[in-house]
């Protein structure tokens, strides 16, 4: 069992929904890429570029596993998909690993970065971090005509809007 | 259905002990990449070198084949349910640990399979018009249930005694 693995995952979980986020997988996808791009933490987790943007097979496969032994659980909401929460054994998980108070500041704050965005604005911001950091473009006007290459659905300039909201959290690092 | 016959505990441990010859059996431990190399070796190859090995005593794949060709498999004695994982998330690795303890580790083995998550990531057209997430419209996509099975298997001598202690031992786990 990869405890540190689900450590860093119940931490995004826990401070997205004390931000009032949604928190489906979603949100927890694009969240751990983000502190990942942003190099605010190294998380251990694989990203590929998929096709709502970058996507972890591994950290679907660990809240799998996560929810197995009830340390988060989804709850359906109708009509609505379903929202992660902490579960009945999220404490025994926090005895097994602390995170330090640097992991725990940096989740907080880009939980709050992630937090009232919906799925869609989600798969711009990532995608546009995943073209600065994967494949090292820095010309904002370079990023909105490859976003809009790699997902004609996003115009250019919601492309660019989101390039331009993506490049300080990025460039902050 | 699908676990009643692929996640069987009898099954899972053939499917072990198979594994297991023929990591011995092939060369290198395992199938060749090269696809011309593979189709040399069919199912009838792998049960007439199972059957030769299990008949003969000084053959050098004799104690794996055996287990599979004489009904020798492992027997469970333990088999892990949602209920003991909650109250014990460890509780698979800690009968292991407990069993190989007691039992000496080359009489003893793990089986778990977790499914692996599905990404479903796809959109959907929404009878106003509009296009949506589907995980973000659907209480069901993102909430399959769990697939997962857990096994402890001991050496077929041991099962009546391993099974009365671990039974034991999990009263104090759980």
């Amino acid at each position: 069992m990869e405890t540190t693995k689900h450590r860093l995952l119940l931490a995004v979980i826990e401070r997205l929904n004390s931000y009032g986020s949604w928190t489906g997988k979603t949100h927890v996808q694009k969240t751990v890429f983000l502190l990942d791009a942003a190099k605010k933490l190294e998380m251990p987790f694989k990203f590929v570029l998929y096709k709502h943007g970058p996507y972890s097979f591994d950290v679907e496969n660990e809240l799998q596993e996560m929810r197995s032994y009830g340390a988060i659980q989804s709850v359906s909401v109708s009509s609505y998909g379903v929202t992660l929460k902490p579960s009945q054994n999220a404490d025994w998980l926090k005895a097994q690993v602390t995170l330090t108070s640097e992991q725990e500041q940096q989740i907080e704050q880009m939980c709050e970065f992630v937090s009232t965005r919906n799925v869609t604005e989600l798969e711009r911001l990532a995608t546009a971090a995943w073209i600065r950091t994967q494949e090292h473009i820095t010309d904002p006007e370079r990023i909105a005509g490859r976003l809009h290459e790699l997902k004609p659905h996003i115009s250019v300039a919601e492309a660019l809007q989101a390039d331009h909201e993506i490049a300080p959290i990025l460039c902050s690092a | 259905m699908y676990t009643q016959v692929y996640l069987h505990d009898v099954r899972r441990a053939y499917d072990a002990h198979l594994k297991a010859f023929l990591q011995d059996w092939l060369d290198g431990g395992k199938f060749s990449g090269q696809w011309q190399d593979m189709l040399r070796i069919t199912d009838n190859d792998v049960l007439v070198a199972l059957h030769r090995a299990a008949l003969d005593k000084t053959d050098p794949f004799h104690a794996p084949a055996a287990l599979l060709m004489n009904r020798q498999h492992f027997r469970t004695v333990y088999n892990q349910v949602t209920a003991h994982k909650m109250r014990c998330p460890t509780v698979l690795d800690d009968v292991l640990a407990y069993a190989q303890k007691e039992f000496g580790a080359e009489n003893v083995f793990k089986d778990h399979y977790l499914a692996k998550s599905e990404p479903n990531e796809f959109f959907v057209l929404t009878t106003n018009g509009s296009i949506e997430n589907a995980r973000q419209i659907s209480g069901i996509i993102d909430n399959v249930p769990v697939m997962e099975v857990g096994f402890i298997f001991v050496e077929p001598s041991l099962e009546e005694q391993a099974k009365r202690q671990i039974d034991a031992h999990l009263k104090t786990l759980l």
